[in-house]
């Protein structure tokens, strides 16, 4: 296919598009889904394949291979850097150990089962083939040796058939790379909340068709060595003997004290809601300095505390300085998502945050919208008077005509440009640190889709930022197949591996409460890195060159797409001042695909229109046939004459 | 202009829906005149036309109770001429197209009733498999009355151990204690489980420290109250069980919840049938009380007056 | 996933999502519009606004919504996005009989689609503007070939003259019922916003028609019908207000 992509030289027929997008990150995408819907037309670009950016999901082998790319010298070079990139990766081949287990058993399975020696010699020639085939990383080539030594052991120790009846499924077990394909796995895991703004979004704009999620089953806390489940909805909180009787009631009084102040599930207008909410701040702010004033004013004990903060809140910086009102949105967001869509308040995209772009670059391109990956673009051409974007060059050499032109810092750094009219984006960047591990079995106390929380200085001491660990078990690994993905996520302070490790050795050796609790999950293949975003402050408006810059998104430790809503929003309103950003599709049914010939008030069936134009064309062929008739007889006449 | 599409208007899809629901009524009144014709003509006299158009019309309508009535004369007529193997498959049929049915209507009398006369009548009804569809339509709806009732008959009728339903309410119970219907449940099944007193006395001493947690953590909930309500006279009806300990525990309790919360109606209206229970409280107090409870509750007043005959 | 249809009052069994793939201009969006709509234009202009389709048919007593849906464009850079796939249970890879290159990227889109869509997809070989016998480039044999080669039915097709297209969509339907209903799925359940909607709807429609059928007569049941549906106070006050 990437042949084909360079191979096609008159690949953009046209070549005018009213706007000119760069990148396929989630702002840029609902940029591109809004313009489109509004009747821009528009082309949009990655010079990445994939879509996504920064909100991409990619395969394990896909991933790994990014990984390694970036520890080459490749990119070093900063200038041709775009994201997603990273830094201080680091791969672990502890596979080893595991597979090799996996493999011994399989390899004895077969022995056991099949009748033959030649059927043996002939399965475990297959075996060495198949993991030559794979993805070619160090890897599987050293597990290639260790199979090859295995197979001489096993022939050594040929032991006569004996057929014993053993509860094994005849399908061999596939190695972590034959399924690395069944895995999603997101640079930025992200939750979404249930009356969050991003489903709030996808519903408005009808592009909730083209994605499915599942809901998250439980959200925890860590404390005091061990997961504690955190409840939230009347029947948890009931439930739950960690809390005195006392603790429940004050926990539901002040869940519904902030209902109560964002007026939830009453009839009022939005306005007014919003009114009464900005007034009970503004008389709330009388009394506490901050969210947590606000919350010690309750009198809970630590761990409530922990909870409401760390749980409920779900803000992980700037901790100590939380405004009220931030605060205060972020358990109300919490609250009314809870029991929309599950008891959980968060959903978890089905295959991976990646698909969330790509629904809007979908949307944009069935309203028109022109897709290429795999090109960029190399310089801007200005307009000599008005200073105002004319054309981008693209990195093909074609030259596109546009009037607006939207992409993030990284790439307009790379970009060179007539005049130097680009100057260098005030931006601010922040470095996060992640840690992605495929392990056997979920962590121990936890249910299969996890979110855990890790307040500052929970793992002895040390973290100083809040740690994000997301757990899947169910979804975005191959099913059934024991086989569960871990990320963590925490703003950075030295690389990844610094950051997180310790924290990974203790959450996944864990804290056997009772029998019942399963053994700890082993590591089956991990990785360390950073990366880092820049966000822009403010859309670049001073200039009024028509190039708007948005920043790099990725979420790092906050949930949902809040922020890339608005700024989404924001660089729409300078393209389309007024517009509706992201108006509803129609339905299906009511949609009518062709034009008729002239404006009915009555109908507008496509059948009866089609009837119509059939009794057109046949009055017009038969007016046709008439003239020719005529004109026949004319000849013939004057023919005679 | 690019991009903009065609739509249908409202006045055109109201039209168009109109319409389409013209033909759907005209078809729904052809099938009951059908269904009269044939009823007129049979004059009593029973057959398999006689079912499928029944069911027919009932697929459209399942509230036409007259129709279930009449498959019912059908079905007993059969009985009388047709051998019970055949009975049985039409009562498995029966069975099938009523889950249909529920499925749709959930709620309606004349369905389940007839679920249940049919139950009654199979040699051999699959108990278990009845608890599940009540189980799979609770999951939809936890206050479906007619799942609750249809459970207790299947209990009645079956051997499902009363255990494995305490347990399913207690389910019920956590998942969300707003649901007076599983509370409803669990006074029922508790006494036939524990029938000997001291058993019972424990129970209840337990459900006591359950309902204790639910009005804590929402005292606004009235099922919770109304089944408090029940373990207080089914703690009475125990003899020897040294009740008026008990209820002056509870006492001391509900009064620290008031404390948390004292415009709440319920803790207050219910400290006050404890009292009257226990007896020996000063009546002045007890009236306080009511004018505290006429205050905050205006719309029982003339209830909370009644009690004062009761002091 | 064959979802059943969980919403009481819906008005199929099961939702079987089919994909289109192929070339830009091989017939792909007119497939659909004569399948769903029975409608077909000439014109080669893109249209806008075909995202999918929706059509429910009746197999073997089990009433089947196909929701097809169409490339949207993208598949004119190979850009097509990898969220397309998911869930597809049934593809139509399309090429046009009078165009040898759209049968030779026919190889490349069965690549495409092992790496994106799940190994147990049913696939179907459609070669359309079977019409067009003048111009015909690609012979009925090389198709059913390449078809045998992959183990995957074939037709050809005009959607013009509406040829094979009802088949088409058809035995495809019935190849995947057949496969997805007998292994029943245990995957995790899905979550949509937005489109749980309709139940609601439904819901409201079913009351509503019963009131047509009022006279006197039926007045007595159908107040009966509405007790039936009030259980909690809420909904006797809006009855009252109704």
């Amino acid at each position: 296919m990437e042949e084909e992509r360079k191979n096609n030289s008159n690949w953009l027929e046209n070549d005018k598009f009213d706007c000119v997008i760069l990148g396929t990150g989630l702002i840029e995408s609902l940029v591109a889904g809004a313009l489109a819907r509004a009747g821009k037309s528009v082309l949009h670009f990655d010079k990445k394949v994939v879509y996504g950016g920064f909100e991409s999901s990619f395969n394990l082998g896909q991933l790994t291979t990014i990984l390694q790319e970036s520890n080459t010298n490749v990119l070093l070079d900063k200038k041709d850097l775009v994201p997603p990139y990273f830094e201080n990766v680091v791969i672990n081949k502890a596979v080893q150990t595991a597979s090799l287990k996996e493999e011994e058993n399989q390899i004895k399975q077969e022995e056991t089962i099949s009748t033959t020696t030649e059927n043996k010699e002939e399965d475990k020639k297959e075996k060495v083939e198949t993991t030559t085939t794979t993805a070619a990383t160090t890897m599987t080539t050293e597990n290639i040796n260790n199979n090859d030594e295995n197979v001489n052991d096993n022939n050594n120790n040929n032991e006569p058939e004996v057929l014993q009846v053993i509860d094994v499924p005849l399908a061999k077990e596939k190695t972590l790379e034959e399924l690395g394909r069944l895995f999603s796995i997101d640079i930025s895991p992200t939750l979404l909340y249930g009356r969050g703004a991003l489903v709030k979004l996808l519903i408005s704009s009808s592009a909730s068709r083209y994605l499915e999620f599942k809901s998250l089953d439980q959200n925890y806390l860590f404390a005091n060595g061990k997961v504690h489940e955190i409840p939230s909805t009347k029947g948890s909180i009931f439930k739950d003997s960690t809390f005195s009787l006392k603790e429940k009631r004050l926990i539901m009084k002040f869940m519904e004290s902030i209902r109560d102040l964002k007026k939830e599930g009453s009839d009022l207008d939005d306005s007014k809601k919003e009114e009464h909410f900005k007034q009970s701040i503004a008389e709330l702010g009388k009394q506490y300095k901050n969210f947590i004033d606000y919350i010690k004013s309750y009198k809970f004990t630590e761990l409530v505390e922990s909870f409401i903060l760390y749980g409920l809140s779900l803000i992980h910086e700037d901790l100590d300085s939380i405004p009220l009102e931030t605060g205060i949105e972020s358990v109300s967001l919490y609250t009314s998502s809870l029991l929309v869509y599950g008891v959980s308040p968060f959903l978890v995209p089905y295959y991976g945050v990646g698909d969330i772009p790509q629904a809007f670059c979908r949307l944009c391109a069935v309203f028109g919208g022109s897709y290429v990956l795999g090109r960029s673009v190399d310089s801007i051409q200005f307009n000599q008077e008005t200073g105002k974007v004319e054309s981008i060059i693209c990195s093909e050499g074609q030259t596109i005509k546009t009037n607006h032109f939207i992409t993030s810092p990284k790439y307009l750094n790379t970009i060179s440009s007539q005049n130097n009219l680009i100057q260098p984006q005030k931006t601010i960047r922040k470095t996060y640190s992640r840690f992605i591990g495929i392990i056997d079995s979920k962590i121990i106390g936890t249910q299969n889709e996890s979110f855990i929380t890790i307040p500052p200085k929970s793992i002895n001491g040390k973290n100083k930022n809040v740690i994000n660990i997301l757990q899947l078990s169910s979804i975005c690994v191959p099913y059934n197949k024991n086989k569960v993905l871990v990320h963590f996520t925490t703003l950075a302070e030295s690389t990844a591996e610094n950051d997180l490790k310790e924290c990974v050795e203790q959450i996944l050796k864990g804290k056997k409460d009772s029998e019942k609790d399963s053994a700890s999950p082993s590591l089956l293949w991990s990785t360390y890195f950073n990366y880092s975003v820049d966000f822009v402050e403010t859309i670049n408006q001073e200039k009024d060159n028509n190039i708007v810059v948005c920043s790099d998104s990725p979420n790092g430790q906050t949930v949902d797409f809040e922020y890339h809503i608005s700024q989404a929003k924001k660089i729409f309103e300078t393209i389309c001042p007024g517009q509706i950003f992201l108006e509803k599709v129609p339905d299906a049914d009511d949609i009518i695909h062709f034009e008729e010939p002239e404006t009915t008030e009555t109908t507008t069936d496509n059948k009866e229109t089609e009837t119509e134009q059939k009794v057109e064309t046949e009055q017009e062929q038969k007016i046709e046939t008439e003239e020719e008739n005529e004109k026949e007889q004319k000849i013939e006449t004057e023919k005679k004459e | 202009m690019h991009g903009v599409l065609k739509v249908r208007t409202s006045e055109e899809k109201a039209k168009a829906q109109r319409l389409k629901e013209l033909e759907k009524i005209e078809s729904y009144n052809k099938l009951v005149k059908s269904f009269e014709e044939l009823r007129e003509k049979e004059n009593g006299r029973y057959n398999e036309v006689s079912l499928s158009v029944s069911k027919s019309l009932l697929i459209e309508n399942p509230e036409y109770y007259t129709i279930w009535n009449y498959r019912r004369s059908a079905i007993l007529q059969f009985t009388e001429t047709k051998e019970n193997s055949e009975l049985q498959v039409i009562y498995q049929n029966e069975m099938k197209f009523l889950e249909e049915c529920i499925q749709r209507y959930t709620k309606s009398y004349w369905i389940w009733f007839h679920r249940q006369w049919i139950a009654l009548r199979m040699d051999q009804c699959d108990w278990e498999r009845e608890m599940k569809l009540c189980t799979k339509l609770l999951n939809f709806d936890l206050r479906n009355f007619h799942c609750w009732g249809h459970r207790r008959f299947i209990l009645k009728h079956s051997n499902i151990k009363l255990e494995d339903e305490l347990k399913y309410t207690t389910e019920k119970v956590e998942q969300n204690f707003s649901n007076y219907s599983a509370w409803h449940q669990r006074s029922c099944i508790l006494p036939k489980i524990y029938k000997e007193p001291e058993q019972l006395l424990e129970k209840i001493l337990e459900e006591f420290e359950l309902v204790r947690n639910a009005v804590y953590t929402e005292p606004k909930d009235s099922s919770s109250w109304i089944y408090h309500k029940w373990l207080v006279a089914t703690l009475k009806s125990i003899p020897n069980s040294n009740h008026i300990e008990v209820l002056k525990n509870e006492l001391t309790q509900i009064y620290d919840l008031i404390e948390l919360e004292p415009d709440c109606k319920w803790p207050i209206y219910t400290t006050l049938l404890l009292k009257i229970e226990i007896g020996g409280f000063d009546k002045q107090e007890l009236l306080e009380t009511i004018s505290q409870l006429v205050k905050l509750d205006p719309d029982h007043k003339n209830y909370y007056k009644s009690l004062e005959t009761k002091i | 996933m064959t979802s059943p249809a969980t919403n009481k009052s819906a008005a199929y069994d099961y939702l079987i999502k089919l994909l289109l793939i192929g070339d830009s201009g091989v017939g792909k969006s007119c497939l659909l519009l004569r399948f769903s709509e029975d409608s077909f234009t000439p014109s080669f202009i893109t249209t806008i606004g075909i995202d999918f389709k929706i059509r429910t048919i009746e197999l073997e007593g089990k009433r089947i919504k196909l929701q097809i849906w169409d490339t949207a464009g993208q598949e004119r850079f190979r850009t097509i996005t990898t969220a397309y796939y998911r869930g597809a249970m049934g593809i139509l890879l399309v090429y046009d009989v009078t165009d040898e290159k759209s049968f030779g990227n026919i190889r490349n889109w069965i690549r495409n689609i092992e790496q994106h869509a799940t190994d147990s997809v049913n696939k179907m070989l459609i070669g359309n503007k079977c019409d067009m016998a003048e111009k015909k480039v690609v012979d009925s044999s090389r198709g059913k070939s390449l078809a045998d080669e992959y183990g995957i039915k074939f037709l050809e097709t005009s959607a013009k003259n509406s040829i094979n297209v009802e088949e088409a969509f058809i035995s495809l339907a019935k190849d995947i019922k057949k496969r997805m209903i007998d292994t029943p799925n245990e995957q995790p359940q899905v979550v949509q916003p937005g489109a749980n909607l309709n139940t609601n709807n439904n819901k409201k429609k079913a009351c509503k028609f019963y009131i047509f059928p009022c006279y006197l007569g039926y007045w007595y049941y159908f107040c009966l019908f509405y007790a039936n549906r009030l259980i909690s106070l809420n909904r006797l006050l809006s009855w009252v207000l109704f």
